[in-house]
């Protein structure tokens, strides 16, 4: 395992490179001196491996499947997406306490509705089944087929009373549809009453947007993922969900996949046309966003953009995360120990906001 | 600035209506808003025209049934009347006009070669009748590349105008293509920048931006434009063009924001990509920004870190965008005097090539 890491490292850039060379910050403060919970990593089991290996050999052109045409079990990063492998060493060697696990981009949400519910069925059971071999190691975000939303919502009861996960996960778009559609609203409904989590993880933009995306890898991180995601989110903002389901919680990755950034021009616009073209909302998007989203730090390890997201919607709203195996963890963690914000506003980065939003125990 | 003329409007009770700050006012400071939309009533008949159609083209649906009349295109029209009075009102020295959006890029090649032309006559027309209160950014043609570049060549050598307007996609294109390179290298070769203004998302990448009307300011104008500029610097462009000058409305459109994310991979996947700097040293060389449409001093803040003072310029977007609370936010942001005349003026005379000593 640990060649493996090292021969990713290698074949990594010089940043990551360097990162891996240096003695990680964080291992010094790892006899407890602050708790690490990382929420936004990415995990696969062998049946979502098995589903996507069937679309494999398509004729598909979607831009999430042009990614899975080079994943395979036995390569590098399939390894490390396995739930267990080098994950567990890999965090040690960090001083990261808790992974909050989710199944990695798209889910099941290109699969048919039968095999997306099974697979999504197994992957709660491996996450849980981990969770209560590993207490205070793993946490998890409980996947669902939003293709049956009859039988997403069943789902996620079941995950979160009979499995005792901590939330839950979506994709972004299912079949070119956003969760905004009344179709869906069983499953925002249920994660209301359960009072978890909605964790919009990215994938890149549905069929529906792609053309432009084709070019230059601009369809993935570099771009296309807060393109998609951030559209999934202001979508449900303006459709007025969260007045029909006040008290959901959502959360977003990399730093809030541009929302943030543009706040005030967005209430600019919503009390301009309001009532003319746009819905009349309870609430200014800004207040939606502040009271019903999370934002996370996965693949941004930006100063300046954390201290624009702590002035703007407080240190409350951010949870720290990491996005392994998708980026490394030394440099995750030098990020957060290093940054120059308070003590206070670290700890509810690093753990206490995590352990309030996923109901995650405290520590004594 | 001491030696500097007093702007027209600085002067008398506008001042207080602005909310001017005692040390922006005292020097006479000059503002100059550099993404402030006009049209000529031909360029207005041609997209109502269009408007009576059956295309699902989010710029073209968006009028359909608002034609004619409207303040807003009264507003779009004139420069003489109500625009110059509300310039004195708030103490604006001068507007660097373009052609609204979309320009004359939903029209076919024939009508938007004329159009353009057109609209470069009548705004050196304006320039000229008024040379210290309007400065124009020229149209042109994406449509037809070749004739496009000569008529930017005759835009800036004839007509005296400062810099190009380009309203995002053409057709679903980018100028990333090379069949616009002709575009861009004539831009570079007369120093003169393209302002990439938002348009609502191509027809390609239309279709979940139907609801809530997401199409425009309020998000879609941001992803459509972003993207544009994105596949721009990905492209490799700006090595082939290494002085080309780009400007980007609304705070950089996301880009700013999400530079270290897209540094991150570029270093990381730096084999499949053919320009030699990363996305952040393109956009810190070839890009400026404006404040159009975003009075948050946050976010000017974070620009002012990430970007410096430099590559930022004050605009209104009038009149989409009201004046007063444009003028009133950057005449009391809390930052230094000296980046305040930066983004106020100095460096929209240095881009634009509008002459220092105003007469």
């Amino acid at each position: 395992m640990k060649i493996d890491r090292r021969a990713f490292l290698a074949g990594s850039t010089a940043v990551l490179a360097s990162a891996g060379a240096v003695t990680p910050a964080g291992a010094a403060r790892t006899g407890g001196s602050i708790r690490r919970i990382a929420t936004e990593e990415a995990f696969t089991t062998p049946e979502q491996m098995r589903a996507m290996d069937g679309l494999r050999r398509g004729a598909w052109r979607n831009l999430d499947l042009e990614l899975w045409r080079g994943l395979t079990p036995d390569s590098s990063l399939g390894r490390r997406l396995d739930l267990e492998g080098e994950r567990l060493q890999t965090m040690d060697e960090n001083g990261v306490s808790m992974h909050v696990l989710s199944l990695t981009s798209p889910g099941v949400q290109m699969l048919d509705a039968d095999t997306a519910v099974g697979v999504a069925a197994d992957a709660n059971d491996r996450v849980a089944e981990l969770m209560k071999r590993h207490p205070g190691r793993f946490a998890g975000l409980a996947s669902f087929a939003p293709q049956d939303p009859a039988r997403a919502v069943k789902e996620m009861e079941r995950a979160i009373t009979r499995l005792g996960m901590n939330g839950f996960v979506v994709h972004s778009h299912t079949d070119n549809e956003y969760l905004d559609l009344p179709k869906y609203w069983p499953i925002l409904e249920a994660a209301e009453a359960l009072d978890a989590p909605l964790y919009i993880h990215p994938r890149c933009p549905s069929d529906a947007m792609a053309e432009p995306y084709r070019d230059y890898g601009i369809d993935r991180a570099m771009w296309g993922y807060q393109a998609e995601t951030g559209l999934h989110a202001m979508r449900l903002i303006l459709s007025g969900v969260f007045d029909r389901f006040p008290k959901l919680k959502i959360i977003l990755g990399h730093m809030g996949e541009s929302i943030p950034y543009n706040l005030w021009r967005i209430d600019y616009v919503y009390e301009a046309f309001k009532g003319r073209r746009n819905r009349v909302l309870s609430l200014k998007p800004s207040e939606t966003f502040k009271r019903n989203f999370w934002i996370t730090t996965s693949g941004v390890e930006s100063v300046p953009v954390l201290e624009y997201c702590i002035t703007t919607l407080g240190a409350d709203r951010i949870m720290w995360a990491i996005d392994y195996p998708y980026q490394p963890t030394t440099p995750a963690v030098q990020f957060l120990d290093n940054a120059p914000i308070s003590a206070a506003d670290r700890e509810k980065i690093y753990f206490r906001n995590a352990e309030q939003v996923f109901r995650i125990a405290a520590l004594d | 600035m001491s030696t500097q003329q007093t702007p027209p409007g600085v002067a008398g009770s506008s001042l207080a209506a602005a909310g001017a700050s005692a040390a922006a006012a005292a020097g006479g400071m000059r503002r100059i808003a550099t993404e402030e939309a006009w049209s000529i009533p031909e360029h207005m008949e041609a997209l109502a025209a269009l408007s009576r159609s059956t295309w699902d083209n989010l710029d073209v649906a968006t009028r359909r049934g608002a034609e004619g009349g409207s303040p807003l295109a009264s507003r779009l029209t004139d420069t003489d009347d109500e625009r110059l009075a509300q310039m004195d009102a708030d103490g604006v020295s001068m507007h660097v006009l373009s052609l609204t959006s979309p320009g004359v890029q939903v029209f076919e090649p024939e009508t938007a070669v004329a159009l353009a032309a057109l609209a470069n006559d009548r705004l050196a027309e304006v320039v000229r009748r008024h040379p210290t209160r309007f400065a124009g950014l020229a149209s042109f043609a994406p449509q037809d590349p070749a004739r496009a570049a000569k008529e930017m060549e005759r835009a800036i050598d004839k007509l005296g105008l400062h810099g190009f307007v380009v309203n995002s996609h053409t057709n679903d294109e980018y100028l990333d293509d090379p069949k616009y390179w002709p575009i861009l290298e004539a831009a570079e070769a007369l120093e003169a920048p393209i302002y990439i203004h938002p348009r609502s998302p191509a027809d390609s990448m239309a279709r979940p931006f139907r609801s809530h009307r997401m199409q425009a300011a309020v998000w879609g104008y941001a992803i459509e434009t972003g993207t544009h500029a994105m596949r721009l610097i990905l492209s490799g462009v700006f090595d082939r063009f290494p002085k080309l000058k780009i400007v980007l409305g609304h705070m950089g459109e996301n880009i700013p924001y999400h530079l270290w994310r897209s540094d991150y991979w570029y270093e990381r996947r730096r084999s499949e990509y053919v320009g030699r700097m990363k996305p952040s040293e393109v956009f810190k060389r070839n890009f400026l920004i404006t404040t159009s449409g975003v009075e948050h001093a946050p976010v000017l803040e974070y620009c002012l870190k990430v970007l410096g003072a430099d590559n930022i310029m004050w605009a209104i977007d009038y009149p989409y965008q009201p004046s007063t609370p444009a003028v009133r936010f950057m005449n009391e942001v809390a930052i230094s005097e000296e980046d305040r005349r930066k983004i106020f003026h100095l460096n929209a005379e240095r881009v634009f090539r509008i002459g220092r000593a105003s007469a």
